[in-house]
Protein backbone atom coordinates (compact mmCIF):
# COMPACT_ATOMS: atom_id res chain seq x y z
CA UNK A 1 0.00 0.00 0.00
CA UNK A 2 2.87 2.49 0.72
CA UNK A 3 4.98 1.11 -1.86
CA UNK A 4 1.90 1.81 -4.42
CA UNK A 5 1.45 5.22 -2.90
CA UNK A 6 5.33 6.01 -3.02
CA UNK A 7 5.38 4.93 -6.75
CA UNK A 8 2.49 7.22 -8.00
CA UNK A 9 4.25 10.14 -5.77
CA UNK A 10 7.46 9.56 -7.36
CA UNK A 11 5.51 9.43 -11.40
CA UNK A 12 4.46 12.90 -10.42
CA UNK A 13 7.39 14.15 -9.73
CA UNK A 14 8.29 14.36 -13.21
CA UNK A 15 5.22 15.42 -14.30
CA UNK A 16 4.99 18.42 -12.45
CA UNK A 17 8.75 19.31 -13.15
CA UNK A 18 7.73 19.43 -16.94
CA UNK A 19 4.49 21.66 -15.76
CA UNK A 20 6.78 23.88 -13.52
CA UNK A 21 9.10 24.16 -17.05
CA UNK A 22 6.60 24.74 -19.23
CA UNK A 23 4.69 28.06 -16.79
CA UNK A 24 8.27 29.19 -15.90
CA UNK A 25 9.02 29.45 -19.67
CA UNK A 26 5.46 31.69 -20.11
CA UNK A 27 7.14 34.51 -18.92
CA UNK A 28 10.55 34.06 -20.33
CA UNK A 29 8.40 33.91 -23.95
CA UNK A 30 6.64 37.29 -22.89
CA UNK A 31 7.35 39.73 -25.46
CA UNK A 32 8.31 43.35 -23.77
CA UNK A 33 10.88 43.33 -20.49
CA UNK A 34 9.46 42.44 -17.45
CA UNK A 35 11.47 44.73 -15.75
CA UNK A 36 10.54 47.55 -17.12
CA UNK A 37 6.28 46.44 -16.75
CA UNK A 38 7.11 46.32 -13.37
CA UNK A 39 8.59 49.12 -12.42
CA UNK A 40 5.90 51.21 -14.33
CA UNK A 41 5.57 53.84 -17.52
CA UNK A 42 7.61 56.52 -15.06
CA UNK A 43 10.52 54.74 -14.20
CA UNK A 44 13.97 56.14 -14.90
CA UNK A 45 16.65 53.65 -16.97
CA UNK A 46 18.71 53.23 -13.57
CA UNK A 47 15.72 52.28 -11.41
CA UNK A 48 14.74 49.58 -14.22
CA UNK A 49 18.47 48.45 -14.03
CA UNK A 50 18.44 48.52 -10.54
CA UNK A 51 15.40 46.55 -10.74
CA UNK A 52 16.53 43.79 -13.24
CA UNK A 53 19.71 42.82 -11.22
CA UNK A 54 17.21 42.25 -8.07
CA UNK A 55 15.07 40.45 -9.70
CA UNK A 56 17.91 38.44 -11.03
CA UNK A 57 16.40 38.81 -15.04
CA UNK A 58 20.41 39.15 -16.05
CA UNK A 59 21.28 35.62 -15.17
CA UNK A 60 21.39 32.86 -17.56
CA UNK A 61 17.87 30.89 -18.04
CA UNK A 62 18.22 27.86 -16.07
CA UNK A 63 19.83 29.69 -13.18
CA UNK A 64 16.56 31.83 -12.97
CA UNK A 65 14.30 28.81 -13.55
CA UNK A 66 16.48 27.21 -9.96
CA UNK A 67 15.91 30.26 -8.38
CA UNK A 68 11.81 30.61 -9.24
CA UNK A 69 11.87 26.72 -8.75
CA UNK A 70 13.46 27.29 -5.11
CA UNK A 71 11.09 30.33 -4.46
CA UNK A 72 7.70 28.46 -5.14
CA UNK A 73 9.04 25.67 -3.39
CA UNK A 74 9.06 27.31 0.24
CA UNK A 75 6.03 29.19 -0.73
CA UNK A 76 7.07 32.14 -1.95
CA UNK A 77 4.84 32.47 -5.72
CA UNK A 78 5.96 36.08 -6.21
CA UNK A 79 4.72 39.67 -6.18
CA UNK A 80 1.58 40.52 -8.54
CA UNK A 81 2.82 43.34 -10.88
CA UNK A 82 -0.81 44.69 -11.24
CA UNK A 83 -1.58 45.39 -7.49
CA UNK A 84 2.21 44.89 -5.69
CA UNK A 85 0.01 42.31 -3.04
CA UNK A 86 1.81 38.80 -2.62
CA UNK A 87 0.20 36.30 -5.19
CA UNK A 88 0.13 33.51 -2.83
CA UNK A 89 -2.44 36.78 -0.65
CA UNK A 90 -4.51 37.08 -3.54
CA UNK A 91 -5.37 33.01 -4.11
CA UNK A 92 -6.19 32.94 -0.53
CA UNK A 93 -8.58 35.37 -1.22
CA UNK A 94 -10.14 33.29 -3.80
CA UNK A 95 -9.25 29.83 -3.13
CA UNK A 96 -13.04 29.31 -1.06
CA UNK A 97 -14.97 30.20 -3.68
CA UNK A 98 -13.77 27.47 -6.54
CA UNK A 99 -13.62 25.12 -3.85
CA UNK A 100 -17.34 25.89 -2.99
CA UNK A 101 -17.98 25.42 -6.50
CA UNK A 102 -15.87 22.51 -7.57
CA UNK A 103 -17.14 20.35 -4.57
CA UNK A 104 -20.74 21.07 -5.24
CA UNK A 105 -20.33 20.79 -8.81
CA UNK A 106 -18.96 17.21 -7.70
CA UNK A 107 -21.27 15.90 -5.80
CA UNK A 108 -24.36 17.08 -7.48
CA UNK A 109 -22.97 15.45 -11.30
CA UNK A 110 -22.56 11.96 -9.31
CA UNK A 111 -26.10 12.46 -7.54
CA UNK A 112 -27.25 13.11 -11.66
CA UNK A 113 -25.53 10.67 -13.18
CA UNK A 114 -24.51 7.14 -11.81
CA UNK A 115 -28.09 6.60 -10.92
CA UNK A 116 -28.29 7.83 -14.75
CA UNK A 117 -25.93 5.75 -16.02
CA UNK A 118 -27.39 2.55 -13.71
CA UNK A 119 -30.88 3.21 -15.28
CA UNK A 120 -30.06 3.37 -18.38
CA UNK A 121 -28.28 -0.37 -18.12
CA UNK A 122 -31.06 -1.27 -15.94
CA UNK A 123 -33.45 -0.77 -18.92
CA UNK A 124 -30.99 -1.20 -21.62
CA UNK A 125 -32.70 0.00 -25.36
CA UNK A 126 -35.79 1.20 -23.73
CA UNK A 127 -37.31 4.42 -23.82
CA UNK A 128 -35.37 5.89 -21.09
CA UNK A 129 -32.13 4.35 -22.03
CA UNK A 130 -32.73 6.55 -25.65
CA UNK A 131 -33.53 9.73 -23.76
CA UNK A 132 -30.43 9.61 -20.93
CA UNK A 133 -27.81 8.89 -23.89
CA UNK A 134 -29.83 11.41 -26.05
CA UNK A 135 -29.14 13.91 -22.97
CA UNK A 136 -25.50 12.83 -22.55
CA UNK A 137 -24.80 13.76 -26.24
CA UNK A 138 -26.05 17.18 -25.79
CA UNK A 139 -24.63 17.95 -22.46
CA UNK A 140 -21.01 17.25 -24.32
CA UNK A 141 -22.15 19.32 -27.48
CA UNK A 142 -23.02 22.37 -25.20
CA UNK A 143 -20.61 24.49 -24.08
CA UNK A 144 -20.83 25.60 -20.63
CA UNK A 145 -21.29 29.03 -20.95
CA UNK A 146 -24.06 28.87 -22.91
CA UNK A 147 -25.88 26.17 -20.85
CA UNK A 148 -24.93 29.09 -17.60
CA UNK A 149 -26.99 31.56 -19.77
CA UNK A 150 -29.67 29.10 -20.69
CA UNK A 151 -30.25 28.96 -17.05
CA UNK A 152 -30.40 31.79 -16.25
CA UNK A 153 -32.69 33.12 -18.76
CA UNK A 154 -35.09 29.96 -17.57
CA UNK A 155 -34.44 30.18 -13.78
CA UNK A 156 -33.43 33.80 -12.43
CA UNK A 157 -34.57 36.15 -15.31
CA UNK A 158 -37.80 34.20 -16.00
CA UNK A 159 -39.23 32.43 -12.74
CA UNK A 160 -36.76 34.15 -10.41
CA UNK A 161 -35.94 31.28 -8.52
CA UNK A 162 -32.45 32.16 -7.95
CA UNK A 163 -29.92 35.07 -7.91
CA UNK A 164 -28.92 36.14 -11.69
CA UNK A 165 -25.15 36.52 -10.58
CA UNK A 166 -22.87 36.90 -7.45
CA UNK A 167 -21.50 34.20 -4.89
CA UNK A 168 -22.19 34.30 -0.88
CA UNK A 169 -19.66 31.83 1.52
CA UNK A 170 -21.59 29.02 3.06
CA UNK A 171 -20.15 30.49 6.51
CA UNK A 172 -22.26 33.72 6.15
CA UNK A 173 -25.50 32.49 5.26
CA UNK A 174 -25.76 28.65 4.52
CA UNK A 175 -29.56 29.18 2.25
CA UNK A 176 -28.08 31.76 0.14
CA UNK A 177 -25.04 29.60 -0.57
CA UNK A 178 -27.35 26.67 -2.06
CA UNK A 179 -29.07 29.40 -3.77
CA UNK A 180 -26.09 31.01 -5.47
CA UNK A 181 -24.18 27.91 -5.93
CA UNK A 182 -27.23 25.47 -7.42
CA UNK A 183 -26.82 27.32 -11.41
CA UNK A 184 -23.38 27.76 -11.74
CA UNK A 185 -22.80 24.03 -10.31
CA UNK A 186 -25.59 22.25 -12.43
CA UNK A 187 -24.18 24.11 -15.46
CA UNK A 188 -20.33 22.99 -14.81
CA UNK A 189 -21.94 19.70 -13.99
CA UNK A 190 -23.20 19.10 -17.23
CA UNK A 191 -20.82 17.44 -19.42
CA UNK A 192 -19.44 15.73 -15.88
CA UNK A 193 -22.94 14.44 -16.03
CA UNK A 194 -22.50 13.67 -19.58
CA UNK A 195 -19.11 11.84 -19.25
CA UNK A 196 -19.77 9.57 -16.29
CA UNK A 197 -23.27 8.56 -17.21
CA UNK A 198 -22.00 7.43 -20.18
CA UNK A 199 -19.38 5.50 -18.77
CA UNK A 200 -21.67 4.05 -15.86
CA UNK A 201 -23.91 2.87 -18.50
CA UNK A 202 -21.51 0.95 -20.22
CA UNK A 203 -19.40 -0.53 -17.39
CA UNK A 204 -22.82 -1.55 -15.66
CA UNK A 205 -23.72 -3.26 -18.94
CA UNK A 206 -20.76 -5.34 -18.95
CA UNK A 207 -20.78 -6.32 -14.63
CA UNK A 208 -24.50 -7.38 -15.27
CA UNK A 209 -23.79 -9.82 -17.88
CA UNK A 210 -21.70 -11.53 -15.07
CA UNK A 211 -21.59 -14.98 -13.78
CA UNK A 212 -21.93 -13.40 -9.95
CA UNK A 213 -25.38 -11.60 -11.00
CA UNK A 214 -26.43 -14.38 -12.19
CA UNK A 215 -25.70 -15.80 -9.26
CA UNK A 216 -26.94 -13.53 -7.02
CA UNK A 217 -30.41 -13.50 -8.79
CA UNK A 218 -30.45 -17.05 -8.49
CA UNK A 219 -29.96 -17.27 -4.81
CA UNK A 220 -33.13 -14.46 -4.94
CA UNK A 221 -31.57 -11.19 -3.63
CA UNK A 222 -33.55 -8.31 -4.21
CA UNK A 223 -33.05 -6.44 -7.69
CA UNK A 224 -32.05 -3.13 -6.06
CA UNK A 225 -29.35 -4.90 -3.68
CA UNK A 226 -27.74 -6.70 -6.59
CA UNK A 227 -27.63 -3.70 -8.63
CA UNK A 228 -26.33 -0.64 -6.37
CA UNK A 229 -24.29 -3.52 -3.99
CA UNK A 230 -23.17 -5.97 -5.93
CA UNK A 231 -22.88 -4.81 -9.56
CA UNK A 232 -21.96 -0.91 -8.80
CA UNK A 233 -19.42 -1.70 -6.87
CA UNK A 234 -17.19 -3.85 -9.60
CA UNK A 235 -18.74 -1.25 -12.25
CA UNK A 236 -16.87 1.18 -10.10
CA UNK A 237 -13.68 1.35 -11.53
CA UNK A 238 -13.77 2.74 -14.87
CA UNK A 239 -16.34 5.14 -13.12
CA UNK A 240 -13.15 6.35 -11.08
CA UNK A 241 -10.81 6.82 -13.94
CA UNK A 242 -13.58 8.58 -15.57
CA UNK A 243 -14.27 10.88 -12.53
CA UNK A 244 -10.20 11.33 -12.79
CA UNK A 245 -10.33 13.18 -16.60
CA UNK A 246 -12.79 14.90 -16.08
CA UNK A 247 -11.47 16.77 -12.97
CA UNK A 248 -9.55 18.29 -15.86
CA UNK A 249 -12.86 19.39 -17.55
CA UNK A 250 -14.06 20.68 -14.48
CA UNK A 251 -11.00 23.06 -13.78
CA UNK A 252 -11.08 24.41 -16.76
CA UNK A 253 -14.95 24.72 -17.02
CA UNK A 254 -14.47 26.48 -13.76
CA UNK A 255 -13.02 29.82 -15.90
CA UNK A 256 -16.13 30.15 -17.87
CA UNK A 257 -18.66 29.34 -15.20
CA UNK A 258 -17.28 31.99 -12.49
CA UNK A 259 -17.47 34.68 -15.37
CA UNK A 260 -20.45 34.11 -16.67
CA UNK A 261 -21.90 33.61 -12.78
CA UNK A 262 -19.64 36.42 -11.53
CA UNK A 263 -18.02 34.36 -9.15
CA UNK A 264 -14.82 35.87 -7.18
CA UNK A 265 -13.20 32.84 -7.65
CA UNK A 266 -9.87 31.80 -9.22
CA UNK A 267 -11.30 30.83 -12.55
CA UNK A 268 -12.11 34.64 -12.71
CA UNK A 269 -8.54 35.92 -11.31
CA UNK A 270 -7.02 33.92 -14.21
CA UNK A 271 -8.72 35.92 -16.42
CA UNK A 272 -8.53 38.87 -14.49
CA UNK A 273 -4.58 38.62 -14.55
CA UNK A 274 -4.80 37.41 -18.07
CA UNK A 275 -5.95 40.04 -19.16
CA UNK A 276 -3.73 42.80 -17.16
CA UNK A 277 -0.70 40.53 -18.10
CA UNK A 278 0.14 40.32 -14.52
CA UNK A 279 2.94 36.97 -15.42
CA UNK A 280 3.62 35.80 -11.62
CA UNK A 281 -0.26 35.08 -10.71
CA UNK A 282 -0.69 33.71 -13.98
CA UNK A 283 2.32 31.64 -13.92
CA UNK A 284 0.54 30.16 -9.98
CA UNK A 285 -2.29 30.09 -11.16
CA UNK A 286 -1.63 27.51 -13.99
CA UNK A 287 0.59 25.82 -11.35
CA UNK A 288 -1.94 25.46 -8.85
CA UNK A 289 -4.63 24.12 -11.44
CA UNK A 290 -1.90 21.39 -12.74
CA UNK A 291 -0.83 20.39 -9.45
CA UNK A 292 -4.91 20.03 -8.40
CA UNK A 293 -4.92 18.03 -11.49
CA UNK A 294 -1.97 16.07 -10.45
CA UNK A 295 -3.38 15.40 -6.93
CA UNK A 296 -6.69 14.53 -7.97
CA UNK A 297 -5.15 11.81 -10.45
CA UNK A 298 -2.90 10.56 -7.69
CA UNK A 299 -5.98 10.33 -5.04
CA UNK A 300 -8.36 8.32 -8.04
CA UNK A 301 -5.43 5.88 -7.92
CA UNK A 302 -5.42 5.60 -4.16
CA UNK A 303 -9.43 5.22 -4.28
CA UNK A 304 -9.13 2.22 -7.06
CA UNK A 305 -7.11 0.43 -4.82
CA UNK A 306 -9.39 0.77 -1.64
CA UNK A 307 -12.05 -0.45 -4.00
CA UNK A 308 -10.64 -3.14 -5.80
CA UNK A 309 -8.60 -5.75 -3.41
CA UNK A 310 -6.76 -7.15 -6.07
CA UNK A 311 -5.02 -4.26 -6.95
CA UNK A 312 -3.69 -4.23 -3.16
CA UNK A 313 -1.16 -6.26 -3.32
CA UNK B 1 -12.39 -2.66 -49.25
CA UNK B 2 -14.69 -3.28 -52.74
CA UNK B 3 -16.42 -0.19 -53.72
CA UNK B 4 -19.53 -2.58 -53.58
CA UNK B 5 -19.15 -3.48 -50.03
CA UNK B 6 -18.37 0.39 -49.18
CA UNK B 7 -21.87 1.31 -50.47
CA UNK B 8 -23.55 -1.67 -49.10
CA UNK B 9 -22.24 -0.03 -45.59
CA UNK B 10 -22.65 3.67 -46.13
CA UNK B 11 -26.27 2.67 -47.07
CA UNK B 12 -26.82 0.44 -43.52
CA UNK B 13 -25.00 3.20 -41.99
CA UNK B 14 -27.59 5.75 -43.58
CA UNK B 15 -30.34 3.74 -42.14
CA UNK B 16 -28.99 2.76 -38.80
CA UNK B 17 -27.47 6.50 -37.96
CA UNK B 18 -29.81 9.11 -39.14
CA UNK B 19 -28.24 11.05 -36.52
CA UNK B 20 -24.92 11.37 -38.66
CA UNK B 21 -26.90 12.40 -41.84
CA UNK B 22 -28.76 15.00 -39.83
CA UNK B 23 -25.82 16.32 -38.44
CA UNK B 24 -23.94 15.79 -41.71
CA UNK B 25 -26.63 18.22 -43.31
CA UNK B 26 -26.28 20.64 -40.45
CA UNK B 27 -22.39 20.76 -40.91
CA UNK B 28 -22.85 21.07 -44.83
CA UNK B 29 -25.18 23.73 -44.38
CA UNK B 30 -22.70 26.03 -41.85
CA UNK B 31 -20.08 25.46 -44.12
CA UNK B 32 -22.53 27.02 -47.20
CA UNK B 33 -23.32 29.88 -44.88
CA UNK B 34 -19.67 30.52 -43.54
CA UNK B 35 -18.78 30.61 -47.76
CA UNK B 36 -21.25 32.68 -48.88
CA UNK B 37 -21.57 34.76 -45.82
CA UNK B 38 -21.29 38.06 -46.83
CA UNK B 39 -23.71 37.20 -49.71
CA UNK B 40 -26.49 35.95 -47.13
CA UNK B 41 -25.65 38.40 -44.29
CA UNK B 42 -29.13 41.51 -44.89
CA UNK B 43 -26.46 44.04 -43.14
CA UNK B 44 -22.70 44.32 -43.49
CA UNK B 45 -22.12 43.22 -39.79
CA UNK B 46 -20.13 45.92 -38.76
CA UNK B 47 -22.92 48.43 -39.72
CA UNK B 48 -23.98 50.24 -36.77
CA UNK B 49 -26.47 52.46 -36.30
CA UNK B 50 -27.33 54.27 -33.58
CA UNK B 51 -31.17 54.65 -34.28
CA UNK B 52 -32.12 50.85 -34.13
CA UNK B 53 -29.98 49.74 -30.78
CA UNK B 54 -30.92 47.03 -28.80
CA UNK B 55 -34.06 45.49 -30.50
CA UNK B 56 -35.68 42.49 -30.40
CA UNK B 57 -36.32 40.63 -32.86
CA UNK B 58 -38.34 41.66 -35.51
CA UNK B 59 -39.19 41.65 -39.24
CA UNK B 60 -36.09 43.77 -40.05
CA UNK B 61 -33.61 42.40 -37.77
CA UNK B 62 -34.70 39.15 -37.35
CA UNK B 63 -32.02 38.30 -34.61
CA UNK B 64 -32.63 42.00 -33.27
CA UNK B 65 -29.68 44.45 -32.77
CA UNK B 66 -27.23 44.94 -30.05
CA UNK B 67 -26.02 48.28 -28.33
CA UNK B 68 -24.47 49.93 -31.28
CA UNK B 69 -27.63 49.27 -33.18
CA UNK B 70 -25.38 45.98 -35.64
CA UNK B 71 -27.72 43.53 -37.39
CA UNK B 72 -27.39 39.91 -34.74
CA UNK B 73 -28.63 38.05 -37.39
CA UNK B 74 -25.73 39.08 -39.91
CA UNK B 75 -23.02 39.13 -37.37
CA UNK B 76 -23.71 35.54 -36.22
CA UNK B 77 -23.44 34.88 -39.88
CA UNK B 78 -20.23 36.17 -40.67
CA UNK B 79 -19.54 34.70 -37.10
CA UNK B 80 -19.52 31.09 -38.69
CA UNK B 81 -16.56 32.07 -40.55
CA UNK B 82 -14.23 32.58 -37.50
CA UNK B 83 -15.60 29.35 -35.64
CA UNK B 84 -14.75 27.03 -39.06
CA UNK B 85 -11.71 28.94 -39.85
CA UNK B 86 -10.37 28.26 -36.27
CA UNK B 87 -11.98 24.94 -36.21
CA UNK B 88 -10.26 23.91 -39.27
CA UNK B 89 -6.81 25.44 -39.17
CA UNK B 90 -6.53 24.20 -35.10
CA UNK B 91 -7.91 20.94 -36.12
CA UNK B 92 -4.87 20.72 -39.32
CA UNK B 93 -2.26 21.83 -37.04
CA UNK B 94 -3.24 19.56 -33.83
CA UNK B 95 -3.15 16.31 -36.51
CA UNK B 96 0.00 17.92 -37.76
CA UNK B 97 2.11 18.17 -34.83
CA UNK B 98 0.49 15.46 -32.98
CA UNK B 99 1.02 13.13 -35.42
CA UNK B 100 4.77 14.14 -35.84
CA UNK B 101 5.03 13.24 -32.10
CA UNK B 102 3.69 10.28 -32.04
CA UNK B 103 5.09 9.04 -34.85
CA UNK B 104 8.85 9.86 -33.49
CA UNK B 105 7.49 8.62 -30.17
CA UNK B 106 6.40 5.38 -31.00
CA UNK B 107 9.11 4.46 -33.08
CA UNK B 108 12.25 5.73 -31.47
CA UNK B 109 12.31 4.31 -28.24
CA UNK B 110 15.33 6.71 -26.64
CA UNK B 111 12.95 9.54 -27.42
CA UNK B 112 10.20 8.08 -26.49
CA UNK B 113 10.73 8.75 -22.79
CA UNK B 114 11.72 12.14 -22.89
CA UNK B 115 8.74 13.23 -25.06
CA UNK B 116 6.36 11.72 -22.83
CA UNK B 117 6.72 13.10 -20.09
CA UNK B 118 6.48 16.99 -21.94
CA UNK B 119 3.41 15.16 -22.93
CA UNK B 120 2.77 13.92 -19.75
CA UNK B 121 3.35 17.46 -18.05
CA UNK B 122 1.20 19.09 -20.71
CA UNK B 123 -1.61 16.91 -20.14
CA UNK B 124 -1.67 17.81 -16.55
CA UNK B 125 -2.45 21.64 -17.27
CA UNK B 126 -6.18 21.29 -18.49
CA UNK B 127 -6.36 22.15 -22.36
CA UNK B 128 -8.42 25.59 -22.31
CA UNK B 129 -6.12 26.80 -19.19
CA UNK B 130 -3.24 26.41 -21.30
CA UNK B 131 -4.51 28.03 -23.97
CA UNK B 132 -5.62 30.36 -22.16
CA UNK B 133 -2.37 30.81 -20.73
CA UNK B 134 -0.01 30.60 -24.21
CA UNK B 135 -3.27 33.41 -25.02
CA UNK B 136 -2.05 35.41 -22.26
CA UNK B 137 1.90 36.25 -24.01
CA UNK B 138 0.50 36.51 -27.15
CA UNK B 139 -1.88 38.99 -29.41
CA UNK B 140 -5.23 38.35 -29.41
CA UNK B 141 -5.43 37.28 -33.90
CA UNK B 142 -6.91 34.50 -35.63
CA UNK B 143 -3.17 32.79 -36.07
CA UNK B 144 -2.13 32.83 -32.37
CA UNK B 145 -5.94 31.65 -31.21
CA UNK B 146 -5.23 28.61 -33.77
CA UNK B 147 -1.58 27.56 -32.60
CA UNK B 148 -2.45 28.06 -28.88
CA UNK B 149 -5.06 25.51 -29.40
CA UNK B 150 -3.31 23.53 -30.94
CA UNK B 151 0.08 23.36 -29.05
CA UNK B 152 -3.16 22.87 -26.12
CA UNK B 153 -4.95 20.17 -28.14
CA UNK B 154 -2.06 17.92 -29.93
CA UNK B 155 -0.53 15.94 -26.54
CA UNK B 156 -3.70 13.88 -26.75
CA UNK B 157 -3.30 13.60 -30.24
CA UNK B 158 0.30 12.32 -30.14
CA UNK B 159 -1.09 9.67 -27.13
CA UNK B 160 -3.25 8.32 -29.76
CA UNK B 161 -0.73 7.95 -32.57
CA UNK B 162 1.94 6.47 -30.36
CA UNK B 163 -0.24 3.99 -28.99
CA UNK B 164 -1.07 3.03 -32.56
CA UNK B 165 2.79 3.17 -33.96
CA UNK B 166 4.20 0.79 -31.29
CA UNK B 167 1.54 -1.67 -31.76
CA UNK B 168 2.46 -1.66 -35.51
CA UNK B 169 5.80 -1.30 -35.21
CA UNK B 170 6.51 -4.80 -34.41
CA UNK B 171 5.00 -6.13 -37.60
CA UNK B 172 6.14 -8.11 -40.17
CA UNK B 173 6.14 -5.63 -42.89
CA UNK B 174 7.85 -3.00 -41.16
CA UNK B 175 10.60 -5.37 -40.48
CA UNK B 176 10.72 -6.40 -44.08
CA UNK B 177 11.13 -2.86 -45.05
CA UNK B 178 13.49 -2.05 -42.35
CA UNK B 179 15.68 -5.05 -44.09
CA UNK B 180 15.51 -3.51 -47.55
CA UNK B 181 17.12 -1.09 -46.47
CA UNK B 182 14.34 1.65 -46.17
CA UNK B 183 14.95 4.87 -44.19
CA UNK B 184 13.10 5.46 -40.43
CA UNK B 185 11.93 8.18 -42.03
CA UNK B 186 9.85 6.55 -45.24
CA UNK B 187 9.07 3.93 -42.59
CA UNK B 188 7.56 6.07 -40.41
CA UNK B 189 5.72 8.29 -42.89
CA UNK B 190 4.97 5.26 -45.54
CA UNK B 191 4.18 2.25 -43.28
CA UNK B 192 3.48 3.69 -39.92
CA UNK B 193 1.65 7.00 -40.58
CA UNK B 194 -1.41 5.22 -42.91
CA UNK B 195 -2.09 2.78 -40.00
CA UNK B 196 -3.28 5.84 -37.98
CA UNK B 197 -5.63 7.35 -40.53
CA UNK B 198 -8.68 6.09 -39.62
CA UNK B 199 -8.42 6.94 -35.71
CA UNK B 200 -7.34 10.29 -36.94
CA UNK B 201 -10.03 10.71 -38.49
CA UNK B 202 -12.03 10.34 -35.73
CA UNK B 203 -9.83 12.08 -33.38
CA UNK B 204 -9.62 15.35 -36.15
CA UNK B 205 -13.86 15.59 -36.08
CA UNK B 206 -13.46 15.60 -31.87
CA UNK B 207 -10.69 18.08 -32.43
CA UNK B 208 -12.46 20.16 -34.55
CA UNK B 209 -15.42 20.26 -32.18
CA UNK B 210 -13.34 20.90 -29.23
CA UNK B 211 -11.49 24.07 -31.08
CA UNK B 212 -14.93 25.55 -31.92
CA UNK B 213 -15.94 25.52 -28.02
CA UNK B 214 -12.30 26.65 -27.10
CA UNK B 215 -12.61 29.37 -29.32
CA UNK B 216 -15.91 30.62 -28.26
CA UNK B 217 -14.64 30.57 -24.71
CA UNK B 218 -11.34 32.19 -25.25
CA UNK B 219 -13.44 35.37 -27.36
CA UNK B 220 -16.00 35.39 -24.36
CA UNK B 221 -13.38 35.62 -22.14
CA UNK B 222 -11.83 38.25 -23.94
CA UNK B 223 -8.70 36.45 -24.84
CA UNK B 224 -9.70 35.03 -28.26
CA UNK B 225 -10.33 36.93 -31.28
CA UNK B 226 -9.86 40.76 -31.69
CA UNK B 227 -13.30 42.38 -30.34
CA UNK B 228 -13.72 44.13 -34.13
CA UNK B 229 -13.70 40.48 -35.66
CA UNK B 230 -17.37 39.06 -35.74
CA UNK B 231 -17.12 35.85 -34.02
CA UNK B 232 -19.74 34.04 -31.81
CA UNK B 233 -18.02 34.21 -28.81
CA UNK B 234 -17.05 37.98 -29.29
CA UNK B 235 -20.72 38.64 -29.69
CA UNK B 236 -22.06 36.79 -26.68
CA UNK B 237 -19.25 38.60 -24.56
CA UNK B 238 -21.13 41.95 -25.67
CA UNK B 239 -24.15 40.63 -25.15
CA UNK B 240 -23.29 39.67 -21.62
CA UNK B 241 -23.57 42.94 -20.36
CA UNK B 242 -27.24 43.51 -21.44
CA UNK B 243 -28.81 40.01 -20.83
CA UNK B 244 -30.99 40.31 -18.51
CA UNK B 245 -32.71 42.80 -20.99
CA UNK B 246 -31.73 41.72 -23.99
CA UNK B 247 -31.41 37.88 -23.93
CA UNK B 248 -31.20 37.62 -27.60
CA UNK B 249 -27.72 38.79 -28.04
CA UNK B 250 -26.35 35.84 -26.31
CA UNK B 251 -28.68 33.67 -27.23
CA UNK B 252 -28.36 33.38 -30.88
CA UNK B 253 -24.82 32.88 -31.01
CA UNK B 254 -25.19 30.54 -28.55
CA UNK B 255 -27.41 28.54 -29.89
CA UNK B 256 -25.88 28.54 -33.34
CA UNK B 257 -22.79 27.97 -31.53
CA UNK B 258 -24.40 24.68 -29.67
CA UNK B 259 -25.84 23.07 -33.11
CA UNK B 260 -22.59 23.18 -34.71
CA UNK B 261 -21.01 21.16 -32.54
CA UNK B 262 -23.59 18.88 -32.09
CA UNK B 263 -23.90 18.40 -35.64
CA UNK B 264 -19.69 17.54 -35.58
CA UNK B 265 -20.43 15.09 -32.98
CA UNK B 266 -23.11 13.25 -34.76
CA UNK B 267 -20.71 13.08 -37.60
CA UNK B 268 -17.58 11.83 -35.19
CA UNK B 269 -19.82 9.19 -33.58
CA UNK B 270 -20.72 7.81 -37.10
CA UNK B 271 -17.07 8.23 -38.47
CA UNK B 272 -15.72 6.07 -35.01
CA UNK B 273 -18.69 3.37 -35.61
CA UNK B 274 -17.60 3.15 -39.36
CA UNK B 275 -13.94 3.49 -39.16
CA UNK B 276 -12.71 2.57 -35.86
CA UNK B 277 -15.41 -0.27 -34.07
CA UNK B 278 -12.67 -0.82 -31.19
CA UNK B 279 -11.83 2.66 -30.25
CA UNK B 280 -12.91 3.31 -26.67
CA UNK B 281 -15.71 6.08 -25.94
CA UNK B 282 -13.26 9.01 -24.46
Amino acid sequence: MLRFFLGRLILAIPVMAVVSLVVFSLLYLTPGDPAEMIAGEFASQDDIEALRTQLGLDEPYLVRFGTWVGHVMQGDLGVSIFNQVPVGELIAQRLSATIWLATATILLSTALAIPAGVAAAYWKGSKLDRLIMTMSTLGFSVPIFVIGYLLIFAFSVHLKWFPVQGFVPPSEDFAKFLRCITLPALSLSLVFVALIARITRASMIEIMSGDFIRTARAKGLRPSRIVWVHALRNASLPIITTLGIGIANLLGGVVVTETVFSIPGLGRLLVESVLSRDYPLIQALILLFAFAYVAINLLTDILYMLIDPRLRT
Amino acid sequence: MTSSVLRTQTRRLVRNNRAAVVGLVILILFVLLAIFATWLAPYPPGETNSLDRLQTPNPTHWFGTDQQGRDVLSRVIVGTRSSLIVGFGATVATLIIGSAIGLLSGYFKTLDWVLMRIIDGLMAIPAILLAIALMAISQPSLQNVIIAIAIADSPRTARLVRSIVISTRGALYVDAARMAGIGHLTIMVKHLLPGTYGALAVKGTYVFASAIIVEAVLSFLGLGLPPTVPSWGNIIAEGRLYFQIYPHMVLFPAVALSLLVLSINMVGDALRDLLDPRMQWE
